[in-house]
């Protein structure tokens, strides 16, 4: 597999909207600038392979694969905490702590959740990385093309019960068909040699 | 999205609806959904209960990491328990029920969004997890009955590989029948409220 065909079954097919359904609340591209994401995306990294010898020398081989919440417990408040000292010391912001849609705890889950999403893969490690850094990319612009086809749903004439959340799930649910789609394609043009 | 158009009563559902959808997509059968109804309904009883002990502590922030870390520990022993009882049905949940890792942050501020000095904070909560647990069942029922056409669980053996509307087996069948399901309750509450008025 070439770097290209990995980057777009990472993007694709190990997209955390994808996997988890977790609906992008709100990803302005003021939310996610470009500092902010490459901080994201080489912490989700560095984190994936943690997670991947974690797991492979020290849960699988003595049978403890149970004690993983506690291990995804860890991450979750690492990442959340190098999250607010990246906002306290380097950004000189004040934080809002007991939101789900403030920064932190957002951001966190982020992590945590392409972390996840590598760690699930049969990959070796350096495609691990490779996952945990894509995932958090398609991550973003899936939230991108979400955020931006409900600003314009919301010029249209739409009927009352669909508008709001019902129109947003829907949405979601047909990006999630076209990513699946494009995922299956992918597999069915390797494996049939198109 | 702009959700200051939205009504808060709406928001509160979708709050808590945005925090559970992952288990909300693993629920594709009414098998998973009794069972992970059932944890989700334990968790966030555990969630009220250990929300009502913060007024002991001065620094909410430690307190937040100190219940997630108590919450990991509940879901060691949960799936511990499982592994001991049932090997076969570890192997085939414990991926799902790994997932409440993600929804206990999602629990502890949903249950933290009130005053708990309310005396019936806690009862209002628990009825709102047992409202969701419901939820989930239903939606594992509907996808199974869309998806496969039958309920397995009422079935003495499974068939094999029979489908109907197999997107609704899927993550975005569960998106697009949530967003259904959300538009129903919408036009029957508007309904209901004409009706009153």
């Amino acid at each position: 597999m070439n770097f290209v065909s990995f980057a777009f079954y990472a993007v694709f097919g190990t997209n955390i909207l994808l996997h988890w359904g977790v609906i992008p609340h709100s990803m302005k591209f003021s939310f996610m600038s470009w500092q902010r994401l490459l901080i994201i995306t080489i912490v989700t990294t560095l984190f994936s392979l943690l997670q991947a010898l974690f797991f492979r020398y020290v849960l699988q081989p003595f049978g403890l694969i149970n004690l993983l919440p506690v291990f995804y417990f860890a991450f979750f408040s690492l990442s959340m905490f190098l999250y607010l000292i990246y906002k306290k010391y380097i950004v000189k912001s004040e934080l809002v702590f007991m939101d789900f849609f403030t920064e932190p705890v957002s951001v966190s889950l982020l992590v945590y959740l392409g972390v996840l999403i590598a760690g699930m893969q049969q990959a070796n490690l350096t495609q691990i990385m490779g996952i945990g850094f894509f995932s958090v990319l398609g991550y973003c612009a899936a939230a991108i093309l979400v955020n931006d086809i409900m600003e314009r749903l919301e010029l249209q004439d739409i009927p009352y019960v669909f508008r709001g959340y019902p129109i947003l799930f829907i949405t979601v649910g047909l990006i999630l068909l076209a990513f699946s789609g494009l995922d299956k394609v992918f597999f069915y043009g390797i494996f049939n040699k198109l | 999205m702009n959700t200051q158009q939205y009504s808060s009563v709406e928001n509160k559902y979708f709050l808590l609806f945005l925090g559970i959808m992952p288990i909300l997509i693993a629920a594709e059968s009414l098998k998973l959904g009794l069972i992970i109804g059932s944890l989700y309904f334990f968790m966030i009883s555990i969630a009220v209960l250990t929300v009502s002990l913060s007024r002991f502590f001065s620094d909410y922030n430690f307190f937040f990491f100190l219940q997630n870390f108590i919450y990991a520990l509940i879901l060691v022993f949960v799936t511990t328990l499982l592994r001991i009882i049932s090997p076969f049905l570890f192997e085939e949940l414990h991926p799902v029920l790994f997932m409440f890792a993600f929804t206990t942050p999602v629990l502890t501020i949903f249950a933290a969004d009130s005053k708990q000095s309310d005396q019936d904070w806690a009862w209002q909560k628990i009825s709102e997890g047992l409202l969701y647990m419901t939820a989930l069942v239903i939606i594992g029922f509907l996808r199974e009955l869309l998806g496969t056409g039958s309920i397995t669980l009422f079935k003495s053996q499974n068939t094999g590989s029979e489908s109907l509307l197999a997107i609704f087996l899927q993550p975005s069948g569960a998106f697009i029948l949530i967003g259904i399901l959300f538009a129903v309750f919408k036009f029957v509450s508007r309904k209901t409220k004409g009706g009153a008025a």
